[in-house]
């Protein structure tokens, strides 16, 4: 008989029952099924023949992850169980690397590495802090090295356990603001898109690595795809997990604002997120000296969530609604704005003394990224508009066009 | 309400999800094909990013630092294999033989093999090789065989659960178990295991682990904390391959006078950079030599940072920079705030915009209200918006050096307010495009432009923007590498 599967099969069933598998390992009734599975699973397994190197590879994950799950339940210290986890995680992961290709526990991988991090993270609150959160980098960077040498495409190969490492990778070194750090195995996954299919993974999966990724293209100013992939992971995200959907919706709103889309004042209130209230109406209606306002007064506050940057370019788009709202309003026949007309409006709003060429450098800025279909006479100081759509919809702009949103790259 | 959500995950999907990964029918690949990365796939290959700077150029000196540490660390698994050497009595071969015949995999083989290699050595130099009695010698112990595990008390939890369960399956489970018994070792067994364990102190999984060739960092290489006996004010750098000699370096009141006897040529212009560059590099390896961390050290990487700056030599502005950073972040004084400025303007110059959003989060209010952060957070804003109108003022007012880091990048600046201009305006006076962008004189204006493909008209000097709208996106500086300006 063959060992192999049956053990398999116990990982996953590992996975699957994780939390009761230990409350009934400790307190064991005759009838439970999962038991009789556990023992059959465990006697195909040591009945492995004797040359298999395999066995020593069971051996020694099997008798360190049953002491794991004995210390969990009898309640020692976090610490404790962290460190046999994660020698349980290290070697689970030389079985990895062991097992041939076509044979591999998802599942189970999936649960290791979800569960090494909260693991980590509850001896961090206990323990010293940086030392076991880096042995769970280190763990996991080598499970991902062996999920990244397989070479056949998932699902069925290694390959499709990789998602999983990048995951915790990602939740680690966001915890331990080390965001430059995530750059690799983002990258890798971007690299090897045809062979993972993200479609195959649970949907919990799909939510974290959109979530992350979505981040990571924040930070970098790729507005599009933040909003692309924040949205997915804001809209297949479990209506029960509050939590998260705060998380998402938090960097999901500067995108959205940043492509013209204005959340409603009941959403802000709903999620709690208040810092954007004022704002939101301070750039939909092209109030500049609010928009300052608002952007010291929740400064730190955007400063700590790393939102600071991308709140900042939103300025910009408070132009943009200013300068519409003063075309609108004095209604020109013939397309000819008067800049002085725009200096009276901004000698209102903006803290004096106003540059007058100033008004005139923004205007030409603006022009240059397409915001405004126009051109500038400097001897006349007229700006001469299009006929048909000066003011192009933001979403045309960047996702038209495909550019960097106002993000000059040096 | 312009969000929907879809709860789209069930139980039953996850579970039909796992059974679907495990049952998946693969065809195997056949035994002799490994798992080796395919190099057109899985290997990660180190590429500098778009928002990091430029690493610096693979020269030949680096070249030769590489080479230098691989071979002041030569790899063990090059030597042949023992059973090679034909001089070994029987007793020992038969005494090999036996140790690897105990390996199960690879690992383990190649575990035996340096133990094994590391014992003959050992006998071979206490000329023990003929004399001593291999027969009886034990073999040296595995790695799975020295891991504490609690073997008694796994086997009697397993044995115990099982007979808990079924009383029948208890019996035959226990007899297929593998675990191998504890031994009872006597004390000198023991004292002796202790011994072999001590020797390797480092777990043998990292026998077989890749050593990466790693790019010594220049202040990161030999850390040895020595004394210093030279006393030679002037000294040029060498690169250390090996552990330095006490009498070839400076203590610390010898740099102290060597560093003020070459401020005051600077400031003299006795001395060209490439001289000064040098004797700054050299003091720096003292120090670090020597570990001196304090405001002495604060003070050399501060001078050797605005001296480099000043001369447009950015790849050792980095370096002083990022070893500032961490003096000053364990506390120790110096110019922080100056140097807190130069950080932002480098980062945002360079667009890593991770780095500067982490910077912002550390900045603190007194930091905050220092006038050159100010400034410097000023021109980050003008940055992002373009607005060069304000960015070339601030350029102007720059504090401290900050001006000469701009410098760096001014080419670049002016390009794309160029660009902005030529779209925004038909035709614009060259005059306007001078004042804006901050040059000395309309020559200067008209020299640049040209350089970069822009069409003036001579007569009338205005720039003619729509032809120069091509040239401006495509030219050359937009690309240009910073770093290899200048380099000492």
């Amino acid at each position: 008989t063959d060992g192999l599967s049956d053990g398999i099969q116990f990982l996953d069933l590992l996975a699957l029952s994780s939390g009761k598998a230990i409350s009934e390992l400790s307190a064991i009734s005759k009838t439970s099924a999962r038991i009789t599975n556990l023992r059959y699973a465990l006697s195909g397994i040591l009945g492995l023949p004797q040359e298999n190197s395999l066995t020593v590879l069971w051996n020694d994950f099997l008798s360190n992850h049953l002491l794991y799950l004995a210390q969990k339940a009898r309640g020692k210290e976090p610490t404790e169980v962290f460190a046999n986890f994660n020698q349980s995680f290290v070697y689970f992961t030389k079985l990895f690397k062991a097992m041939p290709e076509g044979r591999i526990c998802a599942q189970a991988t999936k649960w290791f590495c979800v569960e090494l991090y909260s693991l980590a993270k509850e001896a961090e609150q206990i323990g010293k802090k940086g030392t076991y959160i880096n042995e769970a980098v280190r763990s996991v960077q080598q499970l991902f090295a062996a999920c990244q040498s397989s070479t056949l495409e998932a699902p069925g190969s290694k390959l499709f356990c990789a998602i999983f490492c990048t995951n915790a990778l990602f939740k680690i070194f966001f915890s331990l603001d080390m965001i430059q750090a995530c750059q690799t195995p983002l990258k890798w996954v971007m690299q090897n898109e045809d062979k993972i299919h993200i479609e195959y993974y649970p949907m919990s999966t799909q939510v974290t690595f959109k979530y992350f990724s979505g981040r990571m293209a924040l930070y970098q100013m790729d507005i599009v795809k933040a909003e692309e992939d924040l949205q997915f992971a804001f809209q297949h995200c479990h209506k029960n997990a509050h939590k998260n959907r705060k998380l998402i919706i938090r960097y999901l709103i500067p995108a959205k604002l940043m492509l013209g889309t204005y959340p409603a004042e009941e959403l802000l209130k709903k999620f709690k997120l208040k810092e954007y209230i004022g704002i939101t109406q301070a750039v939909k209606s092209g109030n500049l000296k609010k928009f300052s306002e608002q952007l010291d007064i929740y400064e730190e506050s955007f400063i700590s969530k790393g939102v600071y940057l991308v709140m900042d370019k939103l300025r910009t788009v408070a132009y943009r609604n200013l300068f519409k709202k003063i075309v609108k309003i004095l209604s020109i026949p013939d397309n000819r704005l008067k800049i002085d007309e725009i200096d009276k409006v901004l000698a209102t709003l903006l803290p004096p003394p106003l540059d007058p060429l100033e008004t005139e450098c923004i205007l030409a800025n603006m022009i240059h990224q397409g915001l405004i279909k126009a051109y500038i006479s400097h001897e006349k100081r007229i700006m001469i508009m299009s006929k048909v759509n000066p003011f192009p919809k933001l979403r045309e702009i960047y996702i038209g066009t495909k550019k960097q949103f106002l993000n000059i790259k040096y | 309400f312009f969000f929907s959500s879809r709860r789209r995950h069930t139980r039953s999907a996850s579970v039909s999800w796992a059974r679907r990964c495990v049952q998946e029918t693969v065809p195997q690949p056949s035994p002799t094909t490994s798992n080796y990365a395919n190099p057109a796939l899985g290997i990660q290959v180190k590429k500098t990013g778009w928002d990091r700077p430029p690493v610096e150029k693979f020269t030949s000196s680096t070249v030769v630092k590489a080479l230098n540490h691989i071979a002041s660390n030569p790899r063990v698994d090059k030597k042949q294999d023992i059973l090679e050497d034909k001089t070994l009595p029987d007793n020992l071969r038969k005494f090999i033989l036996k140790g690897y015949a105990k390996c199960n995999t690879e690992q383990e083989k190649d575990y035996m093999k340096m133990v094994l290699r590391q014992m003959v050595e050992m006998a071979r130099s206490n000329n023990q090789i003929a004399t001593k009695n291999w027969d009886e010698t034990e073999v040296p112990t595995l790695p799975r065989e020295m891991i504490k595990t609690p073997l008694s008390t796994m086997q009697s939890l397993l044995k115990t659960q099982m007979e808990l369960a079924h009383k029948n399956a208890s019996t035959t489970v226990a007899a297929q178990l593998p675990l191998a018994p504890p031994k009872v070792l006597s004390k000198e067994e023991q004292q002796k295991r202790n011994e072999r364990k001590s020797r390797f102190t480092s777990a043998p999984e990292q026998v077989s682990k890749p050593v990466l060739i790693e790019k010594i960092a220049e202040d990161e290489e030999f850390d040895f904390g020595i004394k210093g006996t030279c006393t030679k004010l002037e000294k040029p750098y060498f690169r250390l391959s090996g552990a330095p000699d006490a009498a070839a370096v400076r203590p610390e009141e010898v740099l102290k006078s060597a560093l003020k006897m070459l401020k005051r040529k600077w400031k003299k212009k006795e001395a060209e950079y490439p001289y000064i560059c040098d004797q700054l590099r050299s003091i720096r390896q003292d120090m670090m030599v020597q570990r001196i961390k304090n405001e002495f050290a604060v003070e050399a990487y501060e001078t050797h940072a605005r001296i480099a700056l000043e001369n447009r030599d950015i790849a050792h502005f980095n370096q002083c920079q990022t070893q500032l950073d961490d003096l000053y972040n364990s506390g120790i004084k110096g110019h922080n705030e100056e140097f807190l400025a130069y950080r932002i303007l480098y980062t945002s110059l360079h667009n890593m915009q991770i780095e500067l959003a982490l910077i912002l989060k550390k900045l603190t209010m007194r930091e905050k209200q220092t006038h050159c952060v100010q400034h410097s957070l000023q021109i980050v804003r003008a940055l992002s918006d373009n607005n060069y109108r304000v960015l070339f003022q601030l350029y102007k007012q720059a504090p401290n050096m900050g001006g000469y880091l701009i410098d760096l990048f001014i080419e670049r600046l002016r390009t794309f307010a160029l660009q902005a201009i030529s779209v925004a305006y038909p035709i614009i006076d060259l005059q306007f495009v001078a004042d804006h962008l901050a040059f000395e004189s309309l020559e200067k204006c008209t020299q640049f432009i040209t350089s970069i493909g822009g069409v003036i008209n001579g007569t009338t000097k205005k720039l003619d923007c729509k032809a120069s709208i091509k040239p401006f996106r495509t030219t050359s500086v937009l690309t240009k590498k910073i770093n290899q300006d200048n380099q000492c």
